[in-house]
């Protein structure tokens, strides 16, 4: 096992990813939670949104988006553990808790940008997505078919479309003295500007 | 000859759009109808009007003018369509 | 070996919290009584049998406020979402009930609780809070007079988390409005009929909030996953489905245009200008959001916004029947629609109740009975949206004519006298609901045997929608089961299996549009029954049958029916409306012209009672009917009160 900071190579890089794309209108994330629902039953064999290691958070009337954990390339979480529990994978490129070693003290809930982070209140251990073991739970039972397992260029594709929704938005605003523009209207531009808004804070030194 | 069609969903989805004309040969029956649109739109239209043993599926009231024709009566496919006529399909499934 | 049942995914206690006296109460979930009665509505329905004789009013503090989480709720079956509230209505005085999605059942069931029970009455507004094992009962004078979305925002906020559940009533509820209901989580979703928002405002109970971190079990996994997988298929070529996706609810109207069926200006139309009603544009111009209940695929919740004009800023949500009553009361701006929709959700009132009520008294101020002295100047008059409007916050607010339409349509109507009850379309005291049942004989008398009033997913007989003649031969006896416009034999026992089969879905908290809707009578049975009962004892661990589950279904009916029995209603009160037997529609569909015929009526309720093993004239339940649903001591009550059939 490379003892190199980070996590050794075994693999591309892959994550779940939320896929809404600015194009497809109908394809936003509908707020159902199956995904925690069943994230929480493929890692602990029972139903508990609490152990979700994907979270859905309702952020304003009509908008819900599903986090998920990024696989950071240099997590904080691993950096701020003082047990060093979060370590490497044995066949996927992440990290993952080492059970055995966490102590529930919180510090990687805290530290993860994302909040993303779970924690189970009673066997008082921090829990991570480990896209379970490669076919992930709430990719293969969302019903709106908005999360996928990403590997680099599908990220990038999905990125790039975000970012030209950016443009094309701030475009139009401008043109047509879109200030206060109705939410009808621009709604997937606006969960495409959220999300690259919590991106841009990230790579901006985390929050 | 020709006909109209008004769709409704899941039909207009498969169909691309909510109304319709159709060119079908005479004699013509609801049968023909159903069978062209299937011929022109393909399993996304098939999997909604027959069901997954290969029966016309009964909740489909068909408008054929004025009338209904529900399909769940056994002869309503043999419904003879004439030139002109206006037919719209609607889900007979009330509720609220 | 003895085999120890497993909790499967229940909780495993019943919480019992006495306002009057601050007891708060644990009792251990006996597992017979979960596997008999199921959940939901069969918990709910069977400790309001047990505990609220005809002795205690509904606004009495020994009634009963239960909120009984469907079985499956807290599962990740799709579209397990629904809780039941339960209580004796003070709109029919008798049974009644809501059933409700949102967040706030999952909760319960997460804190460790299948069932919680209110009763008696505290001395001032409160609030239950229940944080798993910590229940309190605590003032709630701050949250007094708010509206339902106020409420859920301050719950959150006081409590620190935005991943707890809330029920409140609003304003509506406080002023025990008898058309008031409970709504979950805000605005996301309402226990909606028979006026138990009264019962919790005469308990001076404002809202629930509950935090819960425990699991929900399963004992098999994988045959879980095995039926989820099928049902994923089934809902993949059901054409009920897409429309549901595309439009929400809104999606009824092309039915109802086409039948003619619409039953505006107070149930005298079956024809309307509906275009500026159309799904599309609701779908286009207003829906900002199409969301779903907890798990579900089909995702059929719609929110909307209202961005111009006289209403500009309007966020909310609606459903069909809101559309429905509004042209009720000849309505058809669908502004005036979603604003409407948006003071019953924060007021806490039933539209259907509220709009009905609304719409008799247009017709009672059409007709002179009332006059603008009653209206206080206001022009009652069908179409006025503005007046809608006024009407309801003074409903809400109990205000001039409102305090006297608060009372629900029946009691207004007797109170006005003058002929006036002709006008109040309820039935049982609670007012109509879905669509015009004249021409179609099944649906008619669909609506007056539901337990709780007018209602139509408590019989949902749209069974016969959907079945050929050779199915209706093997199920239900006959070919005309499958004719909705002139079939009679077999009807009576299509209704009764139809009632019992989708109450399934109130005791497992599965959802009507996702399972109990459906394009197929193949379809349908494999949903409603069998995937629902795999579901079941996959979560559970249990071997009911498909037949035990339809059984327990009957189970449910029948102890409300004996419920209601016991409180002196009998074959008279399964009627409807008059108007729909002596009046023809005016419509534009294949009802044009028809009236319900009161001897086909008649004789699909002979059927239908025989079918359910109730004395066919008199409709009351026969001892051993119950006896062998597992109900003797219900026989036996009935029995000492001579009110067996």
């Amino acid at each position: 096992m490379s003892a190199t900071a980070g996590v050794a190579k075994k693999g591309a890089k892959r994550r779940v990813l939320y896929v809404s794309l600015p194009d497809q209108p109908d394809r936003i994330c509908s707020g159902c939670e199956t995904c925690q629902l069943m994230c929480s039953l493929e890692k602990t064999g029972a139903f508990n949104p609490k152990k979700s290691r994907v979270k859905v958070l309702p952020l304003a009337v009509g908008i819900t988006i599903p986090i998920t954990c990024q696989q950071c390339e240099d997590p904080a979480c691993q950096k701020a553990c003082p047990e060093k529990a979060i370590v490497p994978h044995p066949k996927l490129n992440l990290v993952v808790v080492d059970e055995k070693k966490c102590t529930g003290c919180l510090a990687c809930v805290g530290a993860c940008p994302y909040g993303i982070m779970a924690y189970d209140p009673e066997k008082k251990k921090a829990l991570k997505c480990d896209l379970c073991e490669g076919n992930p739970a709430c990719v293969q039972f969302c019903p709106s078919k908005v999360l996928e397992l990403a590997g680099p260029q599908r990220s990038a594709e999905i990125n790039r479309r975000r970012f030209a929704a950016i443009l094309a938005n701030e475009d139009t605003a401008a043109r047509n003295n879109l200030a206060g523009a109705e939410q009808i209207k621009t709604l997937p531009r606006t969960l495409t500007l959220l999300a690259a808004q919590a991106s841009k804070a990230i790579t901006e030194g985390g929050r | 000859m020709i006909v109209r069609l008004k769709l409704f969903s899941p039909l207009s989805d498969a169909a691309g759009a909510s109304e319709l004309t159709l060119a079908l040969n005479e004699p013509a029956t609801l049968k023909t109808v159903v069978d062209t649109l299937i011929a022109r739109f393909g399993e996304g239209m098939k999997r909604h009007l027959y069901d997954l043993e290969g029966r016309i599926i009964p909740s489909w009231a068909v408008f054929l003018n004025h009338e209904v024709i529900p399909l769940n009566k056994p002869d309503a496919l043999d419904t003879e369509i004439v030139a002109g006529d206006e037919l719209s399909f609607i889900l007979n499934i009330a509720g609220g | 070996m003895i085999m120890a049942r497993k909790k499967g995914s229940y909780a495993g206690k019943i919480l019992r919290v006495d306002l009057s006296s601050g007891k708060i109460e644990k009792q251990d979930l006996d597992l017979d009584f979960a596997h008999k009665y199921i959940g939901g509505r069969g918990f709910g329905s069977r400790v309001l049998y047990n505990e609220v004789p005809p002795e205690v009013g509904p606004l009495d503090p020994e009634n009963r406020l239960i909120f009984s989480p469907g079985a499956l709720f807290g599962t990740a079956v799709p579209a397990a979402s629904r809780t039941t509230a339960t209580a004796k209505s003070p709109v029919t005085e008798m049974f009644g009930d809501g059933h409700s999605s949102g967040h706030w059942g999952s909760l319960l069931k997460s804190a460790g609780y299948d069932q919680l029970i209110i009763q008696g009455a505290a001395e001032k507004p409160v609030y239950l809070w229940i944080d798993n094992d910590r229940v309190e009962i605590r003032d709630a004078k701050h949250l007094w007079g708010k509206s339902n979305m106020e409420t859920n925002e301050s719950l959150l906020e006081t409590h620190g988390s935005r991943e707890i559940g809330t029920l409140s009533i609003g304003p509506a509820g406080e002023k025990k409005v008898r058309l008031a209901c409970i709504f979950s989580d805000g605005i996301m979703g309402t226990f909606a009929r028979t006026g138990i928002g009264a019962v919790m405002g005469s308990k001076n109970l404002k809202a629930v909030a509950t935090r819960g971190t425990g699991d929900v079990g399963i004992v098999d996994i994988e045959a879980f996953k095995r039926a989820y997988q099928d049902y994923l298929q089934v809902i993949a070529v059901d054409p009920y489905v897409p429309p549901a996706t595309k439009y929400g609810t809104c999606r009824f109207m092309y039915h109802r245009v086409k039948f003619g069926i619409h039953g505006a200006n107070n149930w005298r139309l079956g024809d309307f200008d509906w275009k500026p009603l159309d799904p599309e544009v609701f779908r286009s111009d207003y829906q900002i959001k199409a969301s779903a209940c907890p798990m579900c695929p089909v995702r059929c919740r719609r929110e909307y916004r209202i961005s111009t004009g006289k209403y500009a800023g309007t966020v909310t949500k609606l459903e069909w029947e809101t559309i429905a009553r509004c042209m009720t009361c000849g309505v058809n701006d669908p502004e005036a629609v979603i604003y409407f929709s948006h003071l019953c959700n924060q007021y806490g009132l039933d539209v259907e109740g509220v709009g009905d009520t609304i719409a008799f008294a247009m017709e009672c101020f059409e007709k002179g009975l009332i006059s603008e002295r009653e209206t206080e100047g206001l022009r009652l008059a069908f179409g006025n949206s503005d007046a809608l409007m006024e009407i309801t916050r003074k409903i809400a607010y109990r205000e001039g004519l409102g305090d006297l339409l608060a009372e629900g349509s029946l009691r207004a109507a007797r109170a006005i006298g003058k002929g006036a009850e002709k006008y109040a379309m309820q039935v049982k005291g609670s007012e109509m609901s879905a669509a015009d049942p004249r021409g179609m004989p099944v649906r008619a008398v669909s609506y007056a045997t539901s337990t709780r009033g007018s209602d139509h997913l408590r019989s949902n007989p749209y069974v016969e929608e959907l079945i050929t003649p050779d199915e209706g031969l093997q199920h239900f006896g006959s070919k005309e089961a499958a004719d909705i416009f002139q079939g009679l034999k077999g009807k009576g026992k299509l209704l009764a299996w139809s009632e019992n089969f989708v109450t399934i879905g109130d005791l497992l908290g599965l959802c009507k549009f996702a399972y109990y809707r459906s394009a197929t009578f193949g379809y349908l049975r494999r949903k409603g029954v069998e995937l629902a009962t795999r579901f079941y004892n996959a979560c559970n661990g249990t071997r009911l049958s498909e037949e035990e589950m339809l059984q327990a279904g009957e189970r449910a009916f029948n102890m409300e029916k004996a419920f209601n029995v016991r409180e002196g209603a009998g074959r008279e009160k399964d009627i409807i409306p008059e108007r729909f037997f002596k009046e023809a529609l005016a419509g534009g569909g294949p009802s044009n012209g028809a009236v319900v015929d009161r001897e086909k009526f008649d004789l699909i309720l002979d059927e239908y009672y025989g079918s359910r093993g109730w004395n066919e004239k008199t409709g009351l339940p026969k001892k051993e009917t119950l006896k062998k649903l597992g109900l003797a001591d219900i026989a036996d009550d009935l029995q000492k009160r001579n009110r067996l059939g």
